[in-house]
């Protein structure tokens, strides 16, 4: 197993109370394996994201569990040791990275600053061969390299950002909604694009997103994250054919598409919890139309359904009515 | 259904002109346009849902803001309820206001920030005159709340938009926008910055509105399972001009024009046994500066052939009611007629 987390907490102190937006996060990925990590708003998915980098912004910290890449516990690492894990073994690009870009530097350039920011003992000259080399494996006409961020469209700046985020081979790729400004066309180029990078270097990735068609069509297992929790993981086939959590048979239920009737269901009423003061419980048995007593005392824990990874976390995973309509 | 046409577009066009530096206006260059909205003709008729869907820079937002006049066209014809509203005054077009309303994308930016929920909805009335007392603008204030499904109605009355959550917010601009009883509604990407959860309540409460109040709506929209599941028409805009227009199954079921057909086959359906090859178009969508000759869509076109580089083609019918603007699959359809 390439990567492997434990019961990551990540809170969020804010004035005087604390929000737990990342609470026992459990959940491991294989080299060259793509899991994508879904939820609305405020779930908690770019917090997980940020604090496998350990970028977390201010007021933000880890408090608990592990994150494991190849036998190394990265909570647990100096600063310094911690510097050299970003960018050579993971990276990420992030949501609105295409608007990142210095925009006095040309890109060529502003890849190799990025190569030689993390791998000190490169010359200039070698770190810029680098960078032309990248251009055209990630779809940019070399001729591009030397265009200023504003003379770009924002998918060719995605897929310099993408190019940056390769320059030092990583094992693993965190992709924050890196097409959630885009158009769908453009979307699906940069898509295609990943999914070579990941065939072409064996590459792991995590790509975070609210989009759970985007994330069907591109990953191979799916997490689904509500109010700081993952309420239920498994592979695509499993979570879309067989989901067994309620949020998600609704969510599910939410989106508009092709093969279904045309009908919109508004299935799921009210807001997710804040993070502030979360129920008492499973954090869904507010909005949960088949809660127990059971579910608002205590959270449900995330367990096994089948034997291929597909695991829930709800006390009524095996109910089988239509829950919404 | 009746079939009287609330609003007729017909040949709209929609210039802006390119910012021109100094140095070229004191030399007297000529000034450049850039075509938004080019040649657009439809029609919508009362209690339907007519939808323009397209990415980016095709022009959508532009045609629904020059419909509502919020944007002077520069050429064609706007008849709003059988009356030519082209040319309308100011003075005279304010008459018309309160029929034609408009829902904004931003739900963030769209809300006075200090203004109270109630203020923001009652001011419409103030400025339209329309209610004769205090008592009476409580009243519809209260109403239009419940009708857009902000219940308990005290719970909002004295908030603030920063206190309300984005779907909250969303359904205040519906509000605003429902409060004078308009006829008609441009709703621009109202839903493209909430969550699908929160999105799937919204549309129905748009839904239901049409079917109490008989609404119509132009809606706008980049996201074509939205228009599927919510719209009864639905044109597909290419760089300013609309390539396909047909009733909106029909259009998402079989699409004609070569551009509808790759855009649908990269949405992610989330439907995995039914796979639809996608067709990733190469490059990118023409600068509106410099449009294409002929054909706007043949460099990026796989099925174009040399007249496509030359000629223009115009809209055609090839089923009834669904319109498409391609000399290739216009040549297809002679072919298996003739036969």
């Amino acid at each position: 197993m390439l990567f492997d987390i434990k019961d990551l907490q990540v809170e969020y102190t804010v004035r005087d109370s604390v929000a737990r937006a990342v609470n026992k996060v459990t959940l491991n990925l294989a080299g060259g394996e793509s899991l994508g990590l879904a939820g609305e708003s405020g779930c908690g998915k770019t917090t997980l994201g940020n604090a496998i980098l350990r970028i977390l912004p201010e007021g933000g910290q880890i408090r608990g569990g592990s994150i494991n890449l190849n036998g190394v516990d990265l909570v647990k690492l100096s600063e310094e040791k911690m510097r050299q894990v970003r960018w050579k073994e993971i990276s990420m690009v992030f949501q609105g990275a295409m608007n990142s870009f210095d925009p006095t530097m040309n890109i060529e350039n502003q890849i190799a600053e990025a190569i030689l920011i993390h791998q000190r003992d490169t010359s200039k000259e070698t770190a810029l061969e680098r960078a032309r080399e990248l251009l055209p494996l990630c779809g940019i006409n070399p001729l591009l390299g030397k265009s200023y961020p504003h003379e770009l469209s924002g998918g060719m700046k995605q897929r310099g950002c993408i190019a940056m985020a390769l320059a030092l081979q990583p094992k693993l790729l965190i992709a924050d909604e890196i097409t959630t400004a885009l158009d769908v066309m453009t979307q699906a180029q940069i898509f295609t694009l990943l999914r070579d990078m990941k065939r072409k270097f064996n590459l792991s990735m995590i790509v975070i997103s609210h989009d759970l068609a985007v994330l069907a069509k591109n990953c191979d297992r799916l997490a689904i994250m509500y109010a700081g929790h993952i309420v239920e993981i498994g592979t695509i086939q499993d979570i879309f054919d067989h989901p067994r959590h309620p949020y998600v048979k609704g969510l599910l239920f939410c989106i508009p598409n092709f093969a279904g009737g045309r009908e919109i269901i508004p299935a799921i009423k009210g807001a997710p919890p804040s993070l502030l003061a979360p129920p008492q419980g499973c954090p869904f048995h507010p909005r949960c139309p088949i809660a127990i007593p059971k579910c608002k005392t205590a959270a449900p824990q995330l367990l096994p359904v089948n034997t291929n990874n597909h695991s829930v976390a709800c006390y009524r995973k095996d109910y089988k009515d239509v829950i919404w309509k | 259904m009746n079939n009287e046409a609330v609003l007729e577009v017909r040949h709209l066009k929609k210039y802006f002109v390119k910012s021109a530096g100094i140095l070229s206006t004191l030399l007297r260059e000529q000034r450049k346009y850039v075509a938004a909205v080019e040649d657009v003709s439809f029609s919508i008729n009362k209690g339907e849902i007519f939808c323009v869907a397209g990415e980016s820079g095709c022009g959508k937002t532009t045609l629904g803001k020059t419909i509502l006049k919020l944007l002077q066209p520069d050429d064609g014809q706007i008849i709003f309820q059988g009356q030519d509203i082209t040319r309308l005054e100011r003075d005279n077009m304010r008459m018309l206001r309160p029929k034609v309303q408009m829902i904004f994308q931003d739900p963030y930016e769209s809300l006075d920030p200090r203004a109270r929920i109630y203020d923001s909805i009652a001011e419409p009335l103030m400025v339209n005159h329309l209610v004769k007392d205090e008592n009476e603008k409580h009243n519809k204030v209260i109403q239009t709340l419940q009708l857009a499904g902000l219940t308990p109605v005290e719970n909002y009355l004295y908030k603030y938009p920063h206190n309300l959550s984005g779907g909250e917010r969303q359904r205040v601009g519906i509000a605003t926008a429902l409060v004078l009883d308009p006829e008609f509604i441009v709703a621009d990407e109202p839903t493209s910055m909430l969550d699908v959860s929160v999105q799937a309540n919204l549309l129905n409460l748009l839904r239901k509105l049409r079917r109490e109040k008989n609404l119509t709506y132009l809606f706008i929209t980049h996201d074509l399972s939205v228009a599927y599941a919510f719209s009864d028409w639905l044109a597909i805009m290419y760089l300013g001009k609309f390539v396909e227009v047909g009733p909106t199954a029909e259009v998402i079921m079989s699409p004609i024009h070569p551009y509808t057909k790759a855009l649908i086959s990269v949405v992610p359906g989330i439907n995995l046994s039914k796979n639809i090859k996608p067709i990733v178009l190469p490059g990118e969508t023409p600068n509106p500066e410099n449009v294409p000759a002929g054909c706007r869509f043949h460099p990026r076109c796989y099925c174009k052939e040399e007249r496509c580089t030359k000629e223009e083609p115009i809209m055609t019918e090839f089923t009834p009611h669904h319109y498409a603007a391609c000399f290739v699959l216009e040549k297809m359809k002679l072919k298996e007629n003739g036969k």
